[in-house]
């Protein structure tokens, strides 16, 4: 799952990037709306929490350029961040085309559910937690099981298995993975999603010789969804 | 400052509550229309309205208007019925004639005795006369008692529905008025002018409500910051003693942003009562002030600082705030002055007016900006910068307040890359334009004081 992070305060953007990589978030963060229009250009985003008020382009325009125009990868959710509560300026967002609104101050624990939910519409999920075949994913409480048995993940192994199982059954390119999962600061040209793959995988089978995880030779690999008995 | 906010607190939270509102939702109403003396204690509360007392002066003086015409006519009338006819007729009326007999033949009557019956009738007709002017003077107090009740009820009926908005008005809700229908009379001025204060007070409110939705906009930010920072460094349980540094220095930023971001604030609302503390200021010499004050950072910056005044520059007002109003627009000019660049400070008179003005070399405003650049809060389009800065944006709102609590204008002339002048004029002391609302009374061949 791939954040944008908006906001012309850079200290608070800088936080909420930290906390939500933290979740296992791959977040860049940008200081204005241009920048967050040319990044949305060739990046694909999962989610963009986008500042309201901002100097020359402001959060509305930015929300109301994506919603009229969404970018070939795909049309992120945006969780609008504003300073002012006033109940007119909430519409005014939510009709720009944001998804959901918090109002500053806020809890950081509150930010991360949002975004929890905005992520799980697209999944179809209804609650916190995923599950596939033997595996369950708690994304509230960062907890991921194999039958039962608590696995033992880095954040970049959990937020790469949250990716699997949110997209289960579907092949998923490395460079796919490495747009959603790493942020900015990843390598393209390492092989670091083979890498994580192949510890997740590791840590998912242990000694089994069952592929939760397969790999398809020339596209990329795929979570198998198969009902388990 | 510091010690103006420890000694005169009152002037400065003064700004944010609305006391007199309170009291007026507080106080009972209990008569419709009673003014002055509180006669409801031995007297029916209707007794008490200027309706009651409007009818019964009405009905007083009717009643004695009438007394005085009906006691002329009485009195009038009694001297006539004095002079007898047989008075005047006299003595060669002749009694012994054939008239007299006829009236009562065989009866012998001699002249005092018609005499006398002749006073008998007049007295009887005056009797009568007065009976029925006694009558009619009592039906007239008590007709002109109701009339002047109903007549005194049409005329204060617009009044009633003064009160009646007048009572339903409160501090949240100030859009209802009077909206009289009808001429343009006395009364319809009162509502005119009531509906007039109405729409001034709700100018007024709602410009606060603005100015404090916008503050609380303003220490949200960096409240978020702050928050953020704390609960994602502190829900790290690994965090290093870097991390908890790093996220101390941002706490700290923020916060030093948040206070002069309050006292910013704190200035604005002050600058925005009338001053009380009035009394004549040169303004060569808060020119001069000013400019010592700012000679060390000046010349920190490298930037060489000149001033420049004609002497004897006399308006009224409060020397802190002009000289606050300076100092922003010097501090301003000597954040964006590029080094080994010139700002001079100068002030002078034209015609009516003086002004004190502060000149840069800096980068200069473009045309839009110029319109924004007095708006609270308006940051240009380098706002994160001025963020770190810890600047409130409240600088020149605060200017354009105390040249106009002072009875004058701020002017801004500027060319992107050349610098900028920003200029306040105010009324010179004793001059007529002192009352006048000034924006648009400066010569236009005046509005740029000529740079040196």
């Amino acid at each position: 799952m791939r954040i944008l992070v908006v906001d012309d305060e850079v200290d608070l953007a800088e936080a909420v990037a930290t906390g939500l990589r933290r979740e296992g978030y791959a977040v860049d963060v940008v200081h204005d709306g241009r920048e967050a229009l040319d990044r949305l250009d060739f990046q694909p985003y999962d989610l963009i929490c986008l500042d309201l008020t901002m100097p020359d382009i402001d959060g509305l325009e930015v929300c109301a350029r994506v919603r009229a125009n969404p970018p070939a990868t795909g049309a992120p959710r945006i969780l609008m961040l504003t300073a002012r509560d006033a109940v007119d300026e909430r519409i005014v967002g939510l009709d720009a085309g944001a998804d959901d609104y918090l109002v500053k101050p806020f809890a950081f624990g509150e930010l991360s559910a949002r975004i929890r939910v905005l992520l799980r519409r697209d999944a179809d999920q209804s609650s916190s937690v995923l599950d596939v075949g033997p595996l369950t994913l708690d994304t509230a409480r960062h907890v991921a099981t194999n039958r039962g048995e608590v696995l033992d993940l880095t954040p970049k192994e959990f937020a790469l298995l949250r990716y699997f199982m949110t997209h289960a059954g579907n092949v998923l390119s490395q460079e796919h993975l490495l747009e959603h999962v790493w942020d900015e600061n990843a390598d393209p040209f390492t092989n670091t999603v083979r890498v994580t793959v192949g510890t997740l995988r590791r840590k998912l089978h242990g000694d089994s010789d069952e592929a939760l995880i397969e790999t398809v030779i020339g596209s990329g690999y795929r979570l198998v969804d198969r009902q388990e008995t | 400052m510091t010690d103006r906010i420890t000694s005169d607190p009152g002037s400065v939270t003064g700004e944010f509550r609305p006391p007199e509102v309170e009291r007026l939702e507080q106080r009972p109403v209990r008569r419709p229309m009673s003014v002055g003396i509180n006669t409801d204690r031995f007297l029916p509360s209707f007794m008490g309205s200027i309706r009651f007392r409007i009818a019964l002066l009405y009905s007083v003086l009717l009643f004695g208007l009438a007394a005085v015409v009906v006691g002329g006519l009485y009195a009038g009338l009694s001297r006539e019925f004095g002079q007898t006819i047989l008075d005047q007729v006299g003595l060669d009326y002749d009694i012994s004639g054939a008239d007299l007999s006829r009236i009562d033949a065989g009866t012998e009557l001699d002249l005092r005795t018609l005499q006398e019956f002749e006073a008998e009738v007049d007295r009887q007709a005056l009797d009568v006369l007065r009976r029925y002017s006694f009558a009619a003077l009592g039906l007239l107090f008590f007709a002109s008692l109701a009339v002047g009740w109903y007549v005194a009820g049409i005329v204060l009926q617009p009044i009633e529905r003064i009160t009646a908005v007048a009572r339903s008005i409160n501090a949240t809700d100030l859009t209802r008025r009077i909206n009289l229908s009808g001429p343009d009379d006395e009364l319809g001025q009162l509502a005119g002018t009531f509906d007039d204060m109405l729409d001034r007070l709700d100018m007024a409110f709602t410009a606060q409500t603005r100015f404090i939705h916008e503050a609380s906009h303003e220490l949200r930010n960096p409240l978020a910051v702050i928050r953020t920072n704390m609960e994602v460094t502190l829900a790290d349980e690994r965090a290093s003693v870097d991390d908890l540094r790093k996220a101390g220095q941002v706490v700290s930023r923020s916060a030093d942003r948040m206070s002069t971001l309050v006292d910013d604030l704190l200035d604005h609302a002050r600058a925005e009562t009338r001053t009380s503390q009035v009394e004549v200021v040169d303004l060569s010499s808060v020119v001069r002030h000013v400019g010592e004050e700012f000679e060390i950072p000046a010349a920190t910056d490298g930037i060489a600082l000149v001033s420049n005044t004609d002497p004897e520059l006399l308006v009224e007002g409060d020397p802190v705030a002009l000289r606050r109003a300076l100092a922003n627009l010097l501090a301003n000019a000597i954040r964006l002055a590029p080094a080994d660049s010139t700002i001079s400070i100068r002030a002078g008179a034209v015609e009516d007016w003086v002004w004190m003005g502060v000149q840069d070399q800096g980068p200069g405003l473009s045309h839009s900006d110029q319109q924004r650049v007095f708006r609270r809060f308006w940051r240009g389009d380098n706002t994160a910068n001025m963020k770190r800065d810890g600047r409130s944006g409240l600088g020149l709102a605060i200017v354009q307040q105390i040249a106009e609590t002072h009875g004058g204008v701020v002017r801004v002339e500027s060319e992107l890359g050349e610098g900028s002048t920003f200029v306040i004029w105010l009324p010179r002391i004793g001059s007529e334009l002192e009352s006048k609302a000034p924006a648009t009374d400066i010569p236009a061949d005046a509005n740029i004081p000529a740079p040196s």
